[in-house]
C-alpha cells in the first residue's frame, strides 16, 4: 500500500469516527440534527438517526461503537506505518544535487562485508537511522570452531568501516549477535 | 534561433534554453538519451523504478522508467535518476578500493559519474546544464 492509499485510509477512519460520534450524540439527544447539518448537509440522515425507536437506537449505538473500534485500530496501524524509518538515506546534498541510497542497498553492502569476514557462514542484518548516524544490527552464523567474540569484533569494525568508507554515511552503533544454529528459512506454502 | 539586433544590425548568438530545445525534443526523448548514457556507466546494471512511487518521465503513450525530469521554470531543468548497481562490479570495486589511498566513498564515485554523464548528455542535446541532478541508488543486484 503506498503513501496515497495510507492517507486515504487515515481520512476514512477519521470520517468513520466523526460519523459515529455524531450518531451517539443524536441518539442520546445531546444535539439536534440541525446543529450538525451546516447548510442542511446530511440533514435527512441525521433526522433518521434522531428519530430511531429505543431498540433500533441501541443497535445503531452498538454498530457505531464497533465502527469506532475498527477505525481506531486502522488509524493506529496506519500512523505507526507512516512513522516507520525512511526507506532511503541521504548520502550527500550539495549544489549538484542530492545523492540517496536505499536502505536495502546499505543492508546488502553490510551483507557483502560481513560475508567476507573469515569464520562467517551467513548473516542477517538490519539498518536503522539514529540521531547522529546509522545503527546496524548484524546476526552472524559462524563456523563452530571459530572464536566468536573475536569474529564479532572484526565484524563490528569491518561493517562500520565499510559503511563510512564505501557509502559515506556515519555509523554510531554496530551490534553483532553471533550464533551457531542455522537461520530459519522462510516457510513455503505447499501447493497441492 | 538567432535574433537580429536592431541597433547594430548584427546577429547575436543566443544560448539555447530548455524551452527552445523542448520545441524539438520532448521530455521522453531527453529522458531516453539520459537512460542510454547512464546504462553505459560502469557498474550500473539497470535503471531503478523509484522507492515510493514509480520514477519515470511520462509522454503520450509511453514512459521512460528511472528518470524523472522537472522544469522548475521554463528555462530550467532538473533531473532525478534512479539506478540499480551491479553487485559483482560493486564487490570488485570494494576489494580494489581497500588497497587504494583514495578516501572518496566508492558509492560517490558511481554517483559522481552518473551526475557528470547526465550533464554531458544534456549538453550534447544542446540543453543548458541542469540545475540539479539527484541520484538514488535504488538497489544492488546480481546480473
Amino acid at each position: 500500500m503506498n503513501v496515497f492509499n495510507r492517507i486515504i485510509m487515515i481520512l476514512l477512519s477519521l470520517a468513520a469516527i466523526a460519523f459515529s460520534i455524531i450518531v451517539f450524540l443524536l441518539v442520546g439527544g445531546v444535539v439536534r440534527p440541525t446543529q450538525v447539518s451546516p447548510g442542511g448537509l446530511l440533514l435527512g440522515l441525521w433526522l433518521f438517526f434522531a428519530q430511531l425507536n429505543p431498540t433500533n437506537a441501541t443497535i445503531a449505538v452498538v454498530v457505531c461503537a464497533l465502527v469506532v473500534i475498527v477505525a481506531l485500530i486502522l488509524l493506529i496501524l496506519e500512523l505507526n506505518i507512516l512513522r516507520r524509518e525512511p526507506a532511503q538515506f541521504v548520502v550527500r546534498q550539495d549544489s549538484l544535487g542530492k545523492v540517496t541510497v536505499a536502505r536495502s542497498s546499505v543492508r546488502k553492502l553490510v551483507g557483502y562485508e560481513s560475508a567476507a569476514v573469515p569464520g562467517v557462514i551467513e548473516t542477517r542484518q538490519a539498518v536503522d537511522e539514529g540521531r547522529d548516524g546509522l545503527r546496524v544490527h548484524v546476526r552472524a552464523l559462524l563456523f563452530p570452531e571459530v572464536d566468536a567474540p573475536a569474529v564479532g569484533h572484526t565484524l563490528q569494525e569491518r561493517v562500520q568501516k565499510a559503511i563510512q568508507g564505501h557509502i559515506g554515511l556515519p555509523v554510531t552503533e554496530v551490534q553483532v549477535a553471533t550464533q551457531l544454529e542455522p537461520f530459519e528459512k522462510p516457510r513455503r506454502r505447499r501447493v497441492h | 534561433m538567432l535574433p537580429l539586433d536592431a541597433r547594430s544590425g548584427t546577429v547575436e548568438a543566443q544560448t539555447p534554453t530548455v524551452q527552445m530545445v523542448s520545441e524539438r525534443l520532448s521530455d521522453t526523448d531527453i529522458a531516453n538519451a539520459i537512460v542510454h548514457a547512464i546504462r553505459d556507466v560502469p557498474g550500473v546494471l539497470d535503471m531503478g523504478q523509484g522507492l515510493f512511487a514509480k520514477a519515470a518521465t511520462y509522454g503520450p503513450g509511453k514512459n521512460v522508467a528511472g528518470i524523472a525530469l522537472q522544469h522548475p521554470t521554463p528555462d530550467e531543468l532538473s533531473v532525478e535518476a534512479h539506478v540499480v548497481l551491479d553487485e559483482h562490479f560493486l564487490i570488485k570495486a570494494l576489494s580494489d578500493v581497500s588497497s587504494s589511498s583514495d578516501t572518496t566513498p566508492i558509492l560517490l564515485h558511481f554517483t559522481d559519474q552518473i551526475q557528470a554523464v547526465v550533464s554531458q548528455t544534456l549538453e550534447h542535446l544542446g540543453l543548458p546544464v541542469p540545475i540539479m541532478v539527484d541520484v538514488t541508488i535504488d538497489d544492488i543486484q546480481a546480473f
